[in-house]
């Protein structure tokens, strides 16, 4: 029994030994940056590959710039991701490495939801910093600089733009006849053509007119807001702290949204690869979903695929967009690395180019915008003007409850039959009780 | 009768469980009752104290009680499929001798999985183009099933991937209940003339009540804590349908950053949890007597 | 009662075969290239075979590490447990002292508290010592819970009193006879309580999730778990399965040796024996 005395001992010290071993011990000088991010991960073959034509994804490319900025700074800095890639709790996990004094040294974050950290104080100032490592922030294209600014300091190096768009299966539009003289599908300009269309499409081919994540990612929330937005009326409106959910125009995009399921033109029940897979299995002649699938689709769709601008379907052309950004946490308890942060984060901006074209996704950097437009990369020019039409959520302080309950509530009406107006009010006194 | 032990070994035999204990338990509890009464934010640690406002705001809020009665509905449904399906296992095994450890294995297999190997395994189980359940419904010639993303169904299909995961430890916990009674009490009640039926009702019933009533107790416990099938599998989705209260705990303290108010509600659940305790210990030693 | 008996034993043929049809399942996916998989991933046969899969899993990612976190974390609260469960055990059956019973009772009071509600405070308290990211911080925790402490007792109970006491009178410590006398024969019930414990441990998920932030720190449980559910499921399947296949491997493998010590540990852990 003494043995058993002695390996208590024993792991007592090889965990101190090893729990010591996982901090920062790089020698030589070599600042270790850790990295918050989602994106997920690539395949196991690309987690060390600097080859940016192998980029094809979220994942894959920035994995892909990070062994970059690894291999061009080796010696001086060197960036680890931390925690997982999961992107449905990255917050909440992000949340715990502030409460827990380990915040990492650098993150990356949305437009949304970058502004409860800043008011917090828990973020670092980035205009000198940045200015610093050589970013013209000139370049930033307008919805970037506000992207990244609260309360009138710049606190994130923009990484894209990235917003709703749809998906088109040509075939099924051609075979349907809703194709212009050159072929090019026609999308509907109102709730009537929607359902004209979606009629045709399944009287002609049989198949979905529309599919969507209904039920697992926050999409469905995604186009409440642009049908709000196209009707001129946010949400959120920051300057009267007021809630708009429970409005006409919330009746009407809520009504549109469930009568879709209703009448049989969408599938209520899909999640996210469940839409992806019917609409890439050819099942649908439309997908709602983001700028970051495109390059997977128009390399791997075996039927002619176009991305397109969301239409006006309710009065003006808007459409649900984000950004993403990277940001740089104040540190209290172990040595802050904010200039190495800010390398990493100017770093990631001058390569916006090849982020936007390794995934779809907006360049939030004007020359790389022009550069886009010129190299005519694949389907960038089919929706080059949703950049233009863009509408983000304004900035509250507690956007990840908002979204949450709005997905939510309109959910509940394709998937338990509640009635329009319950979810409505119920979301609105929720909303309310949160801004409060 | 031998005098009291001294008090140098006393101390060092008791001493270090029960520092950790009241260190990583009980210190713990009473912090969290504590927390209850403040408004806490996580990422700033700014903390006031606002008495008993995260109390009252609980009770009106909607989304803890829709979360609570998930949790409710799931302990009402797995409870009894856990322990009946558990004695029904353990009468199966307790009927053929020969192969007998050979289905024991495999029944209890799925207990010593991780939760995560377990969702793993039933997200794609029940994905409606990929999984086994998806291909067996297209083979039926029906529509694609959507398990996970319906909300009639989501509830019950945590609940089944919950059975095959647990079912064991119960099933291991009624096996020996079983092996203990008296196999002669059988041969008696046989040479009487009593029938399968008869032995089950007069035999085996009254001799396992005790282990019943202590896997059923055993089971609420471990059912009102259920949180990572669900977190991982649907998040509490569709529409909030499968959302559990350790879910909105969760959710409350790390997402919406209110220590405060997160720490009332583990308070509640702690209440839940001593009620239904007591009610343990005041049904067995009623029994007993 | 011939025909119960078949009946019985296709029934429990069914019922294996269902059970351990998920299992197989996961096993032949992780055998699958990734590419057929992507067509079809309902075949209970790999339709061609490939350990690929597995070679990645040892070539890129941390899932060594966090095989190697798990064992650090799971074996340092099994021992842990054992020995500081026992200890106590021991005190509160074989020693006489002041107090002992309250003491008892409030170990025990312990079982009531719901573990997974308890993460709050705790993440708390070692946020005060900027403690998270530990292993430490992983197995503490799951020393605290009492369920040992009462495992011991009830074994410790079945053990006369005349076998410490003989020992005493031949002059030997408290310590002499709890480690040289009671711990060896304590071995079956020591085993049962220590796979028991390994199994909760590796298994846990909430606390490991809170409080392990940086991916090097994850245990196999959560890192498993931080691959599932991703936006651009960006793993691939075959790929995931593998890292299922490897996750459970170490704890079917103990399960099949120490089959029996679990079940006992699982039957006196409830009091039922």
């Amino acid at each position: 029994m003494k043995r058993l005395v002695l390996l208590t001992v024993c792991l007592f010290i090889v965990s101190a030994v090893f729990a010591q071993g996982s901090a920062e011990t790089a020698g030589d000088g070599e600042i270790v940056l850790e990295l918050a991010r989602f994106f997920g991960d690539p395949d196991d073959s690309l987690m060390d590959s600097t080859d940016l034509s192998k980029a094809n994804s979220e994942a894959a490319a920035v994995q892909i710039l990070t062994n970059i900025f690894n291999e061009e700074y080796a010696g001086s800095i060197r960036v680890e991701k931390l925690g997982g890639s999961e992107w449905g709790s990255y917050y909440d996990q992000l949340n715990t490495t502030f409460a827990s004094g380990n915040p990492p040294d650098v993150a990356v974050m949305h437009q949304t939801n970058m502004p409860a950290y800043a008011s917090r104080g828990l973020l670092v100032s980035l205009e000198k910093l940045l200015s610093d490592q050589g970013v013209d922030m000139d370049d930033w294209t307008a919805p970037a600089r506000v992207a990244v600014s609260y309360d009138g300091t710049v606190y994130g190096s923009p990484f894209d733009l990235h917003a709703n768009l749809l998906h088109v299966n040509v075939d099924i539009f051609k075979e349907a006849g809703l194709v212009d003289a050159e072929g090019i599908p026609i999308l509907p300009t109102s709730i009537e053509e929607f359902y004209a269309q979606a009629e045709i499409v399944k009287q002609k081919t049989g198949k979905l007119y529309w599919v969507e994540d209904a039920t697992q990612f926050p999409i469905s929330y995604r186009l409440f807001h642009t049908l709000m937005e196209q009707q001129g009326v946010s949400i959120v409106d920051t300057d009267t702290n007021t809630v708009h959910v429970n409005t006409d125009e919330g009746r009407k995009a809520l009504t549109f949204m469930n009568d879709r399921f209703s009448r049989g033109y969408s599938d209520p029940n899909l999640d996210y690869t469940g839409a992806e897979q019917v609409f890439m299995s050819g099942g649908a002649a439309i997908e709602l979903n983001g700028t970051w699938v495109v390059d997977m689709y128009n390399r791997e769709l075996d039927f002619e695929y176009r991305a397109m601008n969301f239409p006006a379907l309710m009065g003006d052309q808007k459409v649900w967009a984000s950004s993403h950004m990277w940001v740089v946490p104040v540190q209290k308890e172990k040595d802050a690395h904010y200039e190495a942060a800010a390398t990493f984060a100017a770093f990631m901006n001058r390569h916006v180019y090849e982020w936007a074209v390794g995934t779809g996704h907006i360049a939030p950097n004007i020359s790389a915008l022009e550069k886009l437009s010129t190299d005519e990369v694949p389907q960038r020019a089919n929706y080059a003007r949703t950049a233009s039409i863009a509408a983000t959520f304004p900035p509250v302080l507690n956007y990840a409850m908002i979204e949450t309950i709005i997905k939510e509530e309109i959910e509940t009406c394709w998937l338990l039959d509640v009635p329009v107006q319950q979810a409505l009010e119920k979301a609105q006194r929720r909303i309310e009780d949160v801004l409060r | 009768m031998k005098s009291r032990s001294s008090v140098m070994p006393v101390v060092v035999f008791i001493a270090p469980f029960m520092t950790i204990y009241l260190v990583f338990q009980m210190y713990p509890l009473v912090q969290a009752v504590l927390s209850s009464l403040f408004s806490w934010d996580l990422l700033t640690s700014g903390r006031e104290f606002i008495g008993i406002q995260n109390y009252l705001r609980m009770f009106g809020d909607s989304i803890f009680w829709h979360s609570f009665k998930n949790t409710l509905l799931f302990v009402l449904y797995s409870t009894p499929l856990l322990v009946l399906l558990g004695l029904f296992f353990a009468m199966l095994l307790n009927h053929s001798s020969k192969y007998i450890s050979v289905f024991r294995t495999v029944l209890f297999a799925p207990y010593v999985l991780s939760v995560s190997v377990t969702t793993l395994i039933w997200g794609f189980m029940y994905n409606p183009q990929k999984g086994l359940l998806g291909v067996l419904v297209k083979t039926l010639g029906r529509d694609p099933v959507y398990w996970l993303t319906d909300p009639s169904l989501a509830m019950p299909a945590i609940i089944y991937a919950t059975v095959w995961w647990t079912v064991g430890f119960n099933l291991v916990l009624f096996l020996a209940g079983l092996q203990d009674i008296d196999r002669a009490m059988y041969e008696a009640a046989m040479l009487d003339g009593a029938n399968s039926i008869q032995r089950f009702l007069h035999i085996t019933v009254p001799s396992l009540s005790r282990t019943f009533m202590l896997v059923t107790v055993l089971q609420i416990i471990a059912s009102f804590q259920i949180f990572g099938q669900v977190y991982i599998l649907t998040r509490g989705g569709p529409g909030g349908t499968t959302r559990v209260l350790i879910q909105y705990i969760y959710e409350t303290g790390f997402r919406d950053y209110q220590l405060g108010y997160a720490s009332t509600m583990a308070v509640f659940l702690f209440v839940v949890m001593f009620i239904i305790s007591f009610l343990q210990f005041a049904l067995f030693s009623g029994e007993k007597t | 009662m011939r025909v119960s008996k078949h009946l019985t034993v296709v029934l429990l043929i069914v019922l294996s075969v269902l059970f351990a049809l998920p299992l197989y399942w996961m096993l032949v996916m992780s055998l699958t290239p990734n590419d057929l998989l992507k067509l079809s991933s309902t075949a209970l046969w790999p339709q061609a075979f490939t350990v690929d899969n597995f070679l990645g899993v040892f070539r890129a990612g941390l899932m060594m590490r966090w095989f190697i976190n798990s064992i650090i974390v799971t074996a340092a609260a099994t021992l842990l447990t054992l020995l500081f469960h026992s200890m106590a055990g021991y005190a509160f059956t074989k020693m006489r002292f002041w107090g002992k019973r309250f003491l008892f009772s409030f170990s025990i009071a312990g079982l009531m508290v719901p573990k997974e509600a308890l993460f709050i405070p705790l993440f708390l308290l070692f946020s005060n010592f900027s403690a998270h990211n530990t292993y430490l911080a992983l197995y503490l925790p799951r020393v605290a819970a009492p369920l040992g402490v009462f495992i011991m007792v009830q074994f410790f109970r079945g053990i006369p009193d005349s076998i410490s006491e003989a020992a005493e009178i031949d002059g030997a410590s408290e310590y002499r006879t709890f480690f040289q006398i009671i711990l060896p024969i304590s071995l079956p019930a020591m085993t049962s309580l220590g796979i028991f414990t390994f199994v909760l441990t590796w298994n846990d998920y909430l606390w490991p999730l809170v409080s392990a932030t940086r991916k090097e720190m994850f245990t196999l449980t959560t890192g498993l778990a931080s691959m599932q559910g991703n936006f651009a499921q960006a793993t691939e399947l075959g790929s995931l399965m593998a890292r299922g296949v490897i996750a459970s491997l170490p704890l079917l493998i103990l399960f099949l040796l120490f089959q029996k010590n679990l079940i006992r540990g699982i039957s006196i852990s409830s009091g039922g024996k």
